[in-house]
């Protein structure tokens, strides 16, 4: 399966990237993270459930891997979930472009294979639940980076989760993208 | 295919449903049919702990022609609103809609209700209740609000019930005068979950122009969508040929954004929209009255 987007931040590329990097403003912009941990240099794993609306699906385990990274340009993802209901693996290749002072274009692409009962009974739902999670998280990133807790946020991410920042939260899009990819049904 | 295990309450008053659910708010599913419900369970992509069953709630039941309106009981089924001859005068378009929904068998079940909550962007009803400007009653055991159709859906499979608020009752306004309605889906096999559907509404003013145009398409986004911007290009104008080709191409190109899957592109469906759109706001102009189309 293929997808792509593409959405505007209201801020600066290299800003744009600082906040993709902050995991305290991951874990919020996220809905239904239960785990994400560095596993290895630019190798992450997790646990995820999200639910749309009044159906919860089962959770996922998720492993993503960074490779060609270009910052504050670009990087590919290496993406992997399994659940109970089902499995997506492929990859992902994400974009930052300037539009100005104060927005910066995100576009990211993903060819994925699906397989399992979510894709035997979700098909039609794939693209639409994809949407929606993207805007979901990607709107919750924007409003940190407008709303005047972004810089406090950072300043925590700096103290405490140090050894993650840079690393981690650049995932979030990787993250979205098997959540889109994985959640569907019926 | 069988469900994870849940616990199954069957009220028999609506007091004693209002009151489980409110015990149970997050964790309960009311059961209004469970054409889509009981599917999602089996392959235990719903896992809800608990299952309270509204059919022995008869007071949810019926259809009934008011000063107002039509009002129908949540828990009627698909076929009796099919059948009715009182929806047939007062709601030619829900009428009109009923044989789309499924099969005679799932609708021997499934319950208007049913279907309006659960929220499915395929299901035909939401869109046409927009169409008719319908209201919804809402229950819980603190007390009742009723929630115009376009305020109820808020996302996909998402609406505005709380988690112990029981949908009850829908009313729909009487028909307009000088107002056409028409309702037209494309789906691979009769029955299947269509790839674009329009529901529509046309009034016309005493010279023939539009008062007003209503569209509501199904499969083309999180829920129903409503194609504002084609009311606006016909707003106050003469239905002409012309005009209803650019309305469409108005809804296939602006209204809606609709997703791709392996039955249907984003291009295809756009395709649909503006060929069912043509074809329904046509259709309605000429049951209002109007000649031009």
């Amino acid at each position: 399966m293929q997808m792509s987007s593409e959405f505007v931040f209201a801020g600066s590329r290299e800003k744009v990237w600082e906040m993709l990097h902050d995991p305290a403003i991951l874990a919020k912009a996220l809905p239904g993270t239960k785990r994400l941990e560095m596993v290895g240099e630019d190798d992450y794993a997790g646990e995820m459930q999200v639910s749309v609306g009044p159906v919860t699906a089962a959770s996922f385990a998720v492993t993503v891997k960074l490779t060609n990274k270009v910052p504050p340009e670009s990087f590919t993802m290496v993406v992997d979930g399994r659940g109970n209901a089902g499995y997506t693996a492929g990859e992902a290749h994400v974009k930052l472009t300037e539009q100005g002072p104060e927005a910066t274009l995100m576009e990211y692409s993903a060819d994925l294979d699906i397989g399992g009962r979510v894709a035997a009974v979700g098909q039609r739902l794939i693209d639409s639940v994809g949407k929606s999670l993207a805007k979901q998280g990607l709107e919750s990133i924007n409003r940190e980076l407008t709303g005047p807790v972004a810089g406090q946020a950072g300043g925590r991410a700096g103290s405490g989760l140090a050894a993650f920042r840079g690393k981690t939260a650049i995932t979030v899009v990787g993250v979205i993208i098997i959540l889109a990819a994985l959640f569907f049904f019926l | 295919m069988k469900p994870a295990p849940f616990a199954y309450h069957r009220p028999g008053t609506v007091e004693e449903a209002l009151q489980l659910l409110a015990d149970h708010a997050g964790e309960a599913k009311p059961l209004a049919g469970g054409q889509s419900l009981i599917p999602t369970m089996n392959f235990r992509l719903s896992q809800p702990k608990v299952l309270i069953d509204l059919g022995k709630l008869d007071d949810l039941r019926g259809i009934e022609a008011g000063r107002s309106g039509l009002h129908i009981g949540a828990m009627t089924t698909h076929t009796d609103v099919e059948k009715s001859p009182v929806v047939a005068d007062l709601a030619p378009l829900l009428a009109e809609t009923m044989p789309f929904i499924a099969h005679s068998q799932i609708r021997n079940r499934g319950t208007i209700g049913g279907s309006l909550a659960h929220a499915d962007p395929a299901a035909e009803l939401p869109a046409v209740m927009l169409v008719l400007r319908a209201q919804f009653g809402l229950l819980s055991n603190r007390g009742h609000r009723r929630v115009a159709a376009t305020d109820f859906y808020t996302g996909l499979f998402t609406t505005a019930l709380e988690p112990h608020e029981l949908l009850a009752t829908i009313e729909i306004p009487r028909p307009q005068k000088r107002t056409g309605y028409a309702f037209a889906e494309i789906a691979r096999r009769h029955g299947d979950y269509a790839l674009v559907g329009v529901a529509g509404a046309v009034t016309l003013d005493r010279k023939g122009r539009c008062d007003a145009v209503r569209l509501a398409l199904l499969s083309v986004g999180d829920g129903p969508v409503t194609a504002a911007g084609a009311s606006r290009l016909m707003a106050g104008k003469e239905p002409t040929e012309g005009l209803i080709r650019e309305a469409a191409e108005v809804v296939a190109t602006r209204d809606i954004d609709p997703p791709s899957d392996i039955h249907a592109s984003v291009a295809y469906r756009r395709q649909l929209a503006r060929v069912l759109v043509a074809r329904v706001i046509g259709q309605a102009v000429r049951r209002a009255g109007g000649g031009a189309a």
